[in-house]
C-alpha cells in the first residue's frame, strides 16, 4: 500500500481550525495576573504561552535606590504567600557580604518562621490545585489551617500577610510569652489534620487519574530548565539547599528531603510517571510533615535557648549593627529553600548605602519558562493543573 | 389534577367548567411554586451541607424576623433600602405590630435553620441585578437560551407522582416524555453557549453536549430496564407495580422496589445515578461550567435572572433525576411498610369510590420528596467532596464502562424477566415464589446488616486507633471558632 | 574543583579571562564576550566540570559598563562558579546561551528588556516585563522615564505630591499646619452661624 493512501486515511474527516483562547490575566485558576495565550484544536492545547508583565513593579531597580535595610519590606512584596522566607533570604545575601554574624536565637525564630510560613504556603498551594481540579473543600481546609499560621504572625509581628519581620542581623521582635507553647500546640494539631486532609483528597481516585502522567518534566529537563524546589524534587532529583547547602542552622536538624516517586509500585505515586503534577504535589504535602519534624525541633531549642541567663549573647534576637549599614564592595549569589524553590538574591555593593544591583531569582519565574513546552499536546483542564502544580505565584514572577 | 378534584366534588360524572379552568392553572401554579420552593430550599441546603464539609458556619443572618424586621426598620426610620416609597412604607407599617412574633419566630428558626431566607434575599439581589446582553451575542437566542432550559426542568416535573392521588400528569408514555424533555435542557444550554459569543462559552456548550449525548445511552438504558421489569412507562402505574399487591402477605413490602428485585438492578442504580449527575452537569461532571477551566461555562456571559433561570433549572433537574431515580429503584412514593400499605383505611389498592384519604395521600407525598430529596443530598455531598473529571476521562467513563455495564444489565434483566413464567410454575404459584424471592431477599439484608455491625465493631488496627484518636483530639465543631489558640 | 583550579583550566584555551581578586563575596572570572558562549558551553559539557545548573541571568549595569553574570552550579560535582562578560553600552551583544540551559530563556528576555542587552540567537528575543511598545532600557542608571505611556503619565500628577518633593518635608509639614488652622477657623464661623441662628451648634 501506498504512502498516499495511508495518508490519505489518516487525514481527519472533519476540517478543524486551531482557535486562540486568551487564558487570563482574570482568571480564576490562572493564580494571578498570568495571562496565557493558548492556541488549541478543540480541547486539545497546540501551544500555551505565558505573558507575564502584569505585575512588574520593578522592585530590583527600586532596591538600588533605597538602603540596605528599606529594601526589607519589598522582599515581602516579592513572594506574599511566603514573605518570611522571602526577608530570609534576602537578610542571608546582605549578611554574606557584610560579614554579619546573627545570634544564635535569632537564627532559631528565622527557621520557625520560615518553616511555618513554609507551611502555609504549601496549603494554599494544594488546596488550590486541589480547587482547580473542581474540589472547593480541601483549599478551605487548607486556609483554616493558614489562618493559625497567620494568627502565630500576628502575635509575633502584628501582621498577617507582609510581615517584614525579619531583619538584617536578626529578627524585629523576641518570642512573646506564650508564643512557643502556640507553636508546639500547632504541631500537635496540625499533624493530623493533614492526615484527614490527605484521606480528603490525596488518596482521591479523580484527583490522581487528573494529575497522574499530567504534565511530565524529566529530571535532566527540570536541571535544564532551572526548576527549583519541589518542582525539581518531583522529577526526582534529590536537591533541597537546606540539606545540600545548609544556611542558618538547618544543618543542625533533621529532616528528610521527599522526592517524587512517578511509576514505583511501592512509592506514592504507582501508576504515574516520574515528575508528573502528582509527584509534585505530593512532594509538597510530605514537605509540610518535614516541616512539622523541623518545627518541633525548633521549639524545643527555643527552650533550651530560654534557660539561658537573658544578657546571654546566644539569647539575643538582633546583632548590634550601625545605624547607617554600609556593605563592603564585592558581589555574591545567595539562595534559600523557599516553598516555591530556591529564592537567590544576587547582591552587588559598590561600598555605599545602597546596592548596585540586586537581582531576584525566584522559582515562578522558571517554572514558567518551561511551561510551553510542558503542556504541548496537553488538554484545556490539564493547563490548569500544570500551573497548579508548579505553584506558580505571580508577583514573584514579575517582581 | 383532575382525579384529586373530582375526589373533591365527590366523583361527579359531568365536570364543572370551573373544574376544567382548576385543572389547567392550579398545576401550573403548583410546579411554579415546586421549583421556586426546591430550587429556594436547595441553595440553603447546599449552603449548610457546603460549610458543614468546610467547618464553616455558612449562612447564619438572614432569619425571617430579622429579615423582614430589618427591611421594616430600614424603609421606616431612614427611607432608603428596597421597595422604600409610599407602597413599601405602607407594607412597612403592616410589619410593625408583627414584631414580637418576629422576635418569636427568630428565636426558633436562628436555632433550628439559621439563615434560612437567605435564598429570598439572593433571589432580590437577582431580580435588582442589571441585565447585560453583549453586543456581539445573537441577541434572541440569547434571551430564549436560560427559558428553554428553566421550562425543560419546568415540564420534567409535571409527571413525577408525587403521592398517590397527587400528581400531575400521569402519561402512559411518562418515562419517555421526562427522557425527551429533559434532553431539551442541552439545546438550551448549547444555545446559550453559542449565541454568548464568548469562546469559553462556546467550549462549555459543546461540553454540554456531548456529555450530555453519551450519558443519556446508560442513563436511557437503566429507565429501560425499568420499564422492562414493570411492563409499564407511567412512573405511577411503575410505583403501583412496585407493590406487589399481587403477593399476599408480602404485598407492599420494602424487597418489592425495583433494586431489590434482582442483583442487577442493584448494579444498575448506582450506574443510574451516575448519568443523572452527570445530566444535570453536577460534580464530578460539572465539566460544562467547570469553573476553574471555562471560567463559568456556558453562563459566563449571563447576569442577574437570566443566570437565576440556569440555576434554578439546575437544581430543579437535580429533583427531578432524583425523582426519577425514586421511582425507577426505590418504590416512587411507597413506604416500603407492607402492613400500612396493604390496610385497607390506607384505599390504596382500594377503588376511590371508597373516598380519599387525604392522610395516606399526604404520608406517600412526604415519602415520595423525602426520597427524592435524599438523592439530592447526596448530590450535594459528592459535589462538595469530590474533584471533577477531565473532558477524555468522562467519555471513556461513559462509553468503556457504564453503557457496557447497563446494557449487560439489561439484557439479564431480559432474561430474568422471560425466565420468571417458568420459575413461578416450578415454585408453585406467584405467591409462593415472591415469597421465596423475599427470604431470599431477607437473608441477602441479614447478610448486609451483619457485615456493617462487623465493619462497624472490627478491631482496629494501631494505626487506625491512633489516627481516630488523633482525629476525636482534635477535631472542630462547626461555629466553635478555632478550637485553638 | 575548586574556582582557582577552574580558572587555571579555562585560561589554558581562553589566556583572555581574567579572574580579578575579591575581598568579599563570591569570586567570578571575567569572559570576553566573543568567547563568552565558547567557555560556558566548555563549562557545561566536559565531564570533569558538569555544569548542569544555571542558577540565575543576571544583567546589571554599573553606570558605565553593562554586565551579563552566569552564576553556574554543578549538581553532580557540587561545585560552583561565576561567569562575568563585561558588555558596552552601545550595542551590547553576547551569544545565547538557550542552546545550554533552557531556563536562559526567561532570564535572557528579562535582561533584554531592562537593559538592552541583545543575546544573538535566543529563540524568541521580546520584552517580557514591559508592554512591546516601551521605549528605553528601564533597568540601565541613565535611564529617564517618559513622561506619559499613551497619555497615561508614569508620575503622579499631584501638586501637594511634588511640592512634598521639591521643598522637603518642612515646608509640607507647614502647609499641613496652614491647612489645619484655616479648617478650624471655618469650623469656629460655622458653629458662630449656628449659635447666631438659635441652634446648638455642632458637637464638637
Amino acid at each position: 500500500m501506498s504512502d498516499a493512501i495511508l495518508q490519505a486515511n489518516e487525514r481527519p474527516r472533519v476540517h478543524t481550525e486551531e482557535m486562540v483562547l486568551s487564558m487570563g490575566p482574570h482568571h480564576p485558576s490562572t493564580h494571578g495576573v498570568l495571562r496565557l495565550e493558548v492556541v488549541t484544536d478543540g480541547e486539545v492545547v497546540v501551544s500555551a504561552r505565558p505573558d507575564i508583565g502584569y505585575l512588574h513593579r520593578a522592585i530590583e531597580k527600586i532596591g538600588e535606590y533605597v538602603d540596605y535595610r528599606q529594601f526589607m519590606p519589598y522582599t515581602d512584596r516579592v513572594d506574599y504567600i511566603c514573605s518570611m522566607n522571602s526577608n530570609h533570604a534576602y537578610a542571608l545575601g546582605v549578611e554574606k557580604l557584610a560579614k554579619i554574624s546573627v545570634p544564635l536565637r535569632a537564627e532559631l525564630m528565622r527557621v520557625m518562621v520560615a518553616e511555618l510560613n513554609r507551611i502555609s504556603s504549601h496549603m494554599i498551594c494544594i488546596g488550590a490545585l486541589a480547587m482547580d481540579m473542581g474540589a472547593y473543600t480541601p483549599f478551605l481546609h487548607g486556609l483554616c489551617h493558614r489562618e493559625l499560621v497567620n494568627d502565630i504572625f500576628e502575635d509575633v509581628c502584628g501582621a498577617r500577610l507582609t510581615y517584614n519581620y525579619l531583619t538584617i542581623g536578626g529578627v524585629s521582635y523576641d518570642a512573646p510569652p506564650g508564643w512557643i507553647e502556640k507553636c508546639e500546640r500547632f504541631v500537635e494539631y496540625l499533624w493530623p489534620k493533614m492526615i484527614e486532609f490527605n484521606d480528603l483528597i490525596t488518596g482521591n481516585t479523580i484527583f490522581q487519574e487528573r494529575l497522574c502522567r499530567v504534565g511530565v518534566v524529566s529530571p535532566e529537563h527540570a536541571v535544564n530548565w532551572g526548576l527549583v524546589g519541589p518542582n525539581l524534587r518531583g522529577s526526582g532529583v534529590q536537591w533541597d539547599v537546606r540539606k545540600n547547602e545548609p544556611y542558618s542552622i538547618y544543618d543542625r536538624l533533621e529532616f528528610d528531603v521527599p522526592v517524587g516517586d512517578g511509576g514505583d509500585p511501592n512509592g506514592s505515586n504507582p501508576q504515574g510517571e516520574l515528575g508528573d503534577s502528582y509527584d509534585r504535589y505530593v512532594v509538597r504535602v510530605k514537605e509540610v510533615f518535614e516541616s512539622l519534624k523541623i518545627l518541633k525541633q525548633i521549639c524545643s531549642m527555643l527552650r533550651e535557648n530560654e534557660k539561658l541567663p537573658a544578657d546571654h549573647p546566644d539569647r539575643l534576637y538582633q546583632a548590634k549593627l550601625p545605624v547607617r549599614l554600609k556593605v563592603p564592595p564585592g558581589e555574591c549569589y545567595v539562595r534559600s529553600e523557599n516553598p516555591r524553590g530556591e529564592t537567590g538574591y544576587y547582591v552587588i555593593s559598590d561600598g555605599t548605602e545602597m546596592p548596585l544591583r540586586l537581582k531576584i531569582r525566584t522559582g515562578s519565574f522558571s517554572a514558567l519558562g518551561c511551561f510551553e513546552e510542558v503542556t504541548r499536546g496537553l488538554l484545556i483542564g490539564d493547563v490548569i493543573a500544570v500551573i497548579g502544580s508548579f505553584d506558580i505565584v505571580l508577583p514573584e514572577v514579575d517582581r | 389534577m383532575y382525579e384529586l378534584l373530582s375526589a373533591l366534588q365527590g366523583a361527579a360524572a359531568h365536570p364543572a367548567w370551573w373544574m376544567i379552568v382548576l385543572a389547567a392553572f392550579v398545576p401550573v401554579m403548583v410546579i411554579w411554586l415546586v421549583i421556586q420552593g426546591v430550587a429556594g430550599a436547595s441553595t440553603y441546603v447546599e449552603r449548610k451541607v457546603a460549610a458543614d464539609i468546610q467547618r464553616r458556619v455558612g449562612p447564619n443572618q438572614c432569619n425571617v424576623g430579622s429579615f423582614f424586621g430589618a427591611w421594616a426598620k430600614e424603609v421606616i426610620r431612614n427611607g432608603k433600602g428596597a421597595m422604600a416609597d409610599a407602597g413599601g412604607r405602607f407594607m412597612a407599617m403592616l410589619f410593625i405590630p408583627l414584631q414580637p412574633i418576629f422576635a418569636m419566630v427568630d428565636k426558633v428558626t436562628a436555632k433550628f435553620a439559621p439563615g434560612i431566607l437567605i435564598f429570598l434575599a439572593d433571589g432580590i439581589k437577582l431580580i435588582m441585578k442589571e441585565d447585560i446582553t453583549p453586543k456581539a451575542a445573537d441577541k434572541p437566542l440569547f434571551k430564549v437560551a436560560p427559558v428553554i432550559v428553566l421550562a425543560s426542568a419546568f415540564g420534567a416535573l409535571a409527571t413525577l407522582p408525587y403521592s398517590d392521588r397527587f400528581y400531575i400528569a400521569d402519561f402512559n408514555v411518562g418515562l419517555l416524555y421526562i427522557a425527551a424533555i429533559a434532553s431539551l435542557e442541552t439545546i438550551g444550554i448549547l444555545m446559550a453557549g453559542w449565541a454568548s459569543n464568548n469562546k469559553w462559552a462556546l467550549l462549555g456548550g459543546f461540553r454540554s453536549a456531548a456529555q450530555v449525548v453519551s450519558y443519556e445511552l446508560p442513563a436511557g438504558l437503566a429507565i429501560l430496564t425499568a420499564i422492562l421489569l414493570c411492563g409499564t412507562m407511567s412512573l405511577q402505574d411503575m410505583t403501583v407495580a412496585q407493590l406487589g399487591l399481587g403477593a399476599g402477605w408480602q404485598a407492599g413490602w420494602i424487597w418489592h422496589w425495583n433494586i431489590f428485585s434482582n442483583p442487577f438492578m442493584l448494579i444498575l442504580a448506582p450506574v443510574f445515578f451516575l448519568a443523572a449527575l452527570a445530566e444535570c452537569n453536577r460534580t464530578p461532571f460539572d465539566i460544562p461550567e467547570a469553573e476553574s477551566e471555562l471560567v463559568a461555562g456556558y453562563h459566563t456571559e449571563y447576569t442577574g435572572m437570566r443566570f437565576a433561570f440556569f440555576f434554578m433549572a439546575e437544581y430543579a433537574m437535580m429533583f427531578v433525576v432524583s425523582g426519577v431515580f425514586a421511582v425507577i429503584f426505590l418504590g416512587g412514593w411507597s413506604t416500603g411498610i407492607g402492613a400500612l400499605e396493604t390496610w385497607d383505611k390506607w384505599a390504596v389498592n382500594g377503588d376511590p369510590a371508597q373516598g380519599f384519604y387525604w392522610y395516606a395521600s399526604l404520608v406517600h407525598l412526604l415519602v415520595f420528596c423525602g426520597k427524592a430529596y435524599l438523592g439530592v443530598l447526596l448530590m450535594m455531598w459528592i459535589r462538595w467532596t469530590i474533584p471533577r473529571f477531565r473532558v477524555d476521562q468522562m467519555m471513556s467513563l461513559c462509553w468503556r464502562k457504564l453503557i457496557p455495564i447497563s446494557m449487560t444489565c439489561f439484557t439479564a434483566v431480559g432474561i430474568w424477566v422471560a425466565l420468571r413464567p417458568f420459575v413461578v410454575r416450578w415454585a408453585g404459584s406467584e405467591a409462593q415464589w415472591q415469597s421465596c424471592a423475599g427470604y431470599g431477599a431477607l437473608a441477602i439484608a441479614v447478610a448486609i446488616g451483619v457485615f456493617l455491625v462487623w465493619f462497624i465493631l472490627r478491631p482496629l488496627t494501631p494505626d487506625e486507633q491512633l489516627r481516630r484518636k488523633l482525629i476525636k483530639e482534635t477535631s472542630i465543631k462547626a461555629g466553635a471558632g478555632h478550637g485553638f489558640a | 574543583m575548586d574556582f582557582n583550579a577552574i580558572v587555571e583550566h579555562l585560561k589554558k584555551r581562553w589566556p583572555g579571562i581574567e579572574a580579578p581578586a575579591v575581598a568579599n563575596g563570591d569570586p567570578f572570572a571575567i569572559v570576553p564576550a566573543v568567547d563568552a558562549f565558547e567557555v560556558l558551553k566548555h563549562l557545561k559539557e566536559t565531564p570533569e566540570l558538569g555544569f548542569d545548573s544555571l542558577m540565575s541571568l543576571v544583567g546589571a549595569d554599573n553606570g558605565h559598563e553593562l554586565w551579563v553574570i552566569y552564576p553556574l552550579h554543578s549538581l553532580k560535582h557540587l561545585h560552583k562558579f561565576t561567569v562575568k562578560v563585561v558588555l558596552g553600552r552601545e550595542k551590547p551583544q553576547v551569544t545565547s546561551v538557550v542552546s545550554l540551559w533552557g531556563m536562559a530563556d526567561f532570564f535572557e528576555r528579562e535582561a533584554y528588556d531592562l537593559y538592552g542587552i541583545d543575546f544573538k540567537g535566543h529563540p524568541d528575543l521580546r520584552r517580557i516585563m514591559n508592554p512591546p511598545d516601551w521605549e528605553g532600557w528601564p533597568g540601565r542608571k541613565d535611564f529617564e522615564i517618559p513622561p506619559d505611556y499613551h497619555g497615561i503619565p508614569t508620575l503622579r500628577n499631584d501638586q501637594f505630591f511634588a511640592d512634598a518633593v521639591e521643598t522637603g518635608n518642612k515646608a509640607v509639614a507647614e502647609k499641613e499646619k496652614e491647612a489645619i488652622a484655616k479648617a478650624q477657623e471655618i469650623f469656629k464661623q460655622e458653629q458662630a452661624a449656628a449659635k447666631a441662628s438659635g441652634g446648638e451648634g455642632i458637637q464638637a
